[in-house]
């Protein structure tokens, strides 16, 4: 009962903020509404019993990921942070299909992953061992390939942020020179 | 000939074990069970050294003048010398010689007899920057600066010197610190001739 | 129903002791803090309200809540006071996950010290922990002022780096665990007979080095250095709205900090700990009141060390500070890693 009505607390917190994330015009306030939509969908990962995966929800999107924007965000101007106007219509309007179809994909992969989950296979593991160590059970021996693979994509997006950073400083000191 | 010093480099030793900090905080440590060395203002009050620079007075004639300064400026300007008021002579040396001259508002009068007499001497505190070019300018020793330090006062009239005041003050000084020898610093048991604790009162504090 | 109706009531109760200590002796904290610096530069420190100046916070709190409330011209008045909540709200919240003492029983209640033993408490609390860099850079972001915004942008830089120093750093005693709940980290010191501390110098280091970073104290308080920033983010703030951000970052995030630390590497609430010979209790004569005075002892003790780095070190330049953390620190943390992989199986036999 309780459960339930936390439920809907939190999924009504998300749904408005993720709301106003599309719709407020200040890119601050937008901010803080993806900040709020990542901090209610942790606090339904913790209704729902994924403690690891809540908290790490918080400490990798709601904080560290977040953060950096807040960190760009704070460096603009007032003055410019609260223009009404939307940016780029054109191209949002040229990518509205390309996103429909994300989108579409994206319920899919749900639906389909909702009717072949293992029904609550996991809920006597878990009350037994606990949150984590199911969790890195799993994922160091059925999905450690797709594990490895995630982690070489990082390793790829790393390496190439560093080439990105080395560049331009090098163009800064030719154009010094 | 320029003498080049260079940092020395922390051993590795050091920067392992944290020994810069830890000289440091041993520093800290000893002092902070130290006996504490402040003095609390507003109950424990220190007396300032002679030449302190603090409120302004007149100095009154008491016999101590510089001479033979003082008879030669009562003899041009014809001034009557009364014992225990003030030493002033309406040069307007102090006036001149101050950076904001308009601070200063000095006035002289003729008595019956044909002498002279200071009648007003206004000091504005609220333009004044102590400097002490008056005190230097004032060729009696009338004009000199006190040790009195507690300045602050409720209204703006309060900040303005008058000739009574001045003369109380000086009369106050005198007697505690005149014959004191000219020191930088004074012993402790000299702290206590506060003036705090003398009867003379500014205006505000008297409130 | 009836355990349901006694969980709340229990859990209401925690609540309310936990935020009462919590933001009272941070209150008092204060006091502490300005005794201690006044006796390290040889003063007496507060001396007028109360006996030695004991009653003197409540006499600022008193001043700050009678101030007139400013507000910047042409600043965001909604993000300028919701950088207080955010603020105040997830410095408390890292309490929910401290363990005050080992479980006991009242009325024939079993009662456990802390508020939630959730099995990932060490997450939630950087989680929580680092959740201040928002309140900071809204601050900034929301006062309109020059000096605000650079000194939350400089605070934020600190946290970013400091957070995966920290995070890595308590890697160790979490290994050697087995386990990221708060409470069971200190139960299994307790049945190892051994202090993580003896295990971990290296972690412990870095991790209060981050302590340091994370509550702004010296030597990495760039975010306010009064002689450049006046106070940093703060300066636009009046009243009792600028007292509430000190009283957050220097104390009640102090506080958790330090229990944190406790927790992890000074055994939480168990008495003194030679390694090879096990646990050594002076204040056995306390009886059950015992482990809890030990936790209060270790907090405070680790504390008021934090004030005695603080006013005796000297300012770190901001890429300093940033570099200790990517090019010292974060290494340090990982070659600790790799040595508690190799000693951990001797520790969980």
């Amino acid at each position: 009962m309780i459960q339930w009505l936390v439920f809907f607390l939190f999924s009504g917190i998300a749904v408005l903020s993720a709301l106003g994330v599309v719709f407020l015009p200040n890119p601050i306030y937008v901010i803080l509404a993806l900040l709020s939509v990542l901090v209610s969908v942790a606090g339904l990962f913790f209704i729902a019993g994924a403690e690891l995966v809540g908290a790490i929800q918080l400490l990798i999107y709601a904080v560290a990921v977040t953060v950096f924007y807040v960190f760009v965000l704070t460096a603009v101007p007032w003055e410019k942070a609260i223009k009404k106007d939307p940016f780029y219509r054109v191209e949002g309007l040229i990518s509205f299909p390309l996103v429909l179809a994300l989108y579409v994909e994206m319920v899919l992969v749900f639906l389909i992953g909702v009717s072949v989950s293992p029904k609550g296979q996991f809920r006597e593991l878990i009350t037994k061992f606990g949150n984590t160590e199911v969790v890195g059970a799993i994922l160091f021996s059925k999905y450690f390939l797709a594990f490895e693979l995630v982690s070489l994509v990082l390793l790829i997006g790393m390496i190439g942020a560093v080439i990105i950073g080395r560049k331009e400083a090098q163009t800064y000191e030719d154009h010094s020179s | 000939m320029v003498k080049k010093v260079f940092e020395k480099p922390l051993s590795w030793l050091e920067r392992i074990l944290f020994l810069d900090f830890i000289r440091g905080l041993s520093i800290t440590i000893r002092h902070a069970f130290r006996r504490t060395i402040t003095t609390h203002y507003p109950y424990e009050k220190l007396t300032p050294p002679k030449r302190f620079r603090g409120f302004f007075g007149h100095k009154v004639v008491n016999g101590k003048e510089p001479q033979p300064a003082f008879d030669e400026w009562v003899e041009r300007f014809k001034i009557k010398v009364e014992p225990g008021r003030s030493r002033c002579v309406v040069c307007m040396l102090c006036k001149r010689a101050c950076p904001v001259p308009q601070l200063f508002e000095i006035e002289g009068e003729k008595l019956p007899d044909g002498r002279r007499r200071v009648s007003v001497f206004n000091m504005n505190m609220m333009l004044c920057t102590f400097c002490g070019f008056c005190v230097d300018a004032c060729p009696v020793d009338c004009l000199f600066q006190s040790d009195i330090h507690e300045t602050a006062s409720y209204t703006r009239k309060d900040a303005v010197l008058n000739l009574e005041l001045l003369e109380r003050i000086g009369r106050d000084w005198q007697a505690r610190r005149e014959d004191e020898p000219d020191r930088i610093w004074i012993d402790d048991a000299q702290r206590q001739k506060l003036w705090y604790e003398n009867d003379l009162k500014l205006p505000e504090v008297r409130r | 129903m009836d355990s349901v109706l006694a969980w709340l009531i229990i859990t209401v109760i925690k609540i309310l002791v936990i935020l009462g200590i919590v933001l009272g002796i941070g209150a008092y904290l204060t006091l502490v803090e300005r005794k201690v610096a006044a006796h390290i530069q040889r003063r007496p420190g507060p001396m007028v309200v109360g006996w030695h100046g004991l009653l003197q916070p409540l006499a600022d709190g008193l001043k700050l809540l009678t101030k007139e409330d400013l507000f910047p011209r042409y600043g965001n008045r909604f993000l300028y006071n919701l950088a207080l909540v955010l603020a105040l709200v997830p410095a408390t919240l890292v309490f929910a996950v401290v363990p005050f003492g080992p479980e006991f029983e009242t009325f024939g209640i079993k009662v456990k010290p802390i508020l939630t033993d959730v099995n990932v408490g060490l997450l939630l609390v950087f989680a929580f922990g680092s959740m201040a860099v928002f309140a900071i850079a809204l601050a900034g972001w929301a006062s309109n002022s020059k000096y605000a915004l650079i000194g939350s942008m400089r605070k934020a830089g600190i946290v970013v780096s400091y957070e995966v120093v920290i995070t890595f750093a308590v890697m160790g005693p979490i290994i050697l665990a087995g386990t990221l709940s708060t409470y069971e980290i200190v139960q299994k010191q307790i049945e190892q007979k051994l202090w993580y501390i003896w295990l971990q110098p290296i972690a412990f280091v870095v991790y209060m080095f981050a302590v340091l970073a994370e509550m702004g104290r010296v030597p990495f308080d760039i975010q306010e250095a009064e002689a450049e920033l006046v106070t940093g983010f703060t300066v636009e703030y009046g009243g009792m709205k600028f007292g509430l951000f000190p009283l957050v970052e220097w104390y009640v995030e102090g506080l958790s900090l330090s229990a944190i630390a406790v927790v992890l590497f000074l055994g939480g609430w168990s008495p003194i700990n030679i390694p090879f010979l096990g646990f050594i209790d002076p204040l056995f004569f306390l009886g059950p009141l015992s482990p809890f005075v030990w936790f209060a002892l270790k907090v405070t003790l680790l504390f008021l060390f934090i004030l005695w780095l603080h006013w005796t070190l000297p300012r770190y330049r901001i890429d300093q500070i940033t570099s200790t953390a990517w090019k010292v620190m974060l290494p340090l943390t990982f070659v600790n890693l790799v040595l508690t992989a190799v000693i951990a199986p001797l520790i969980w036999r």
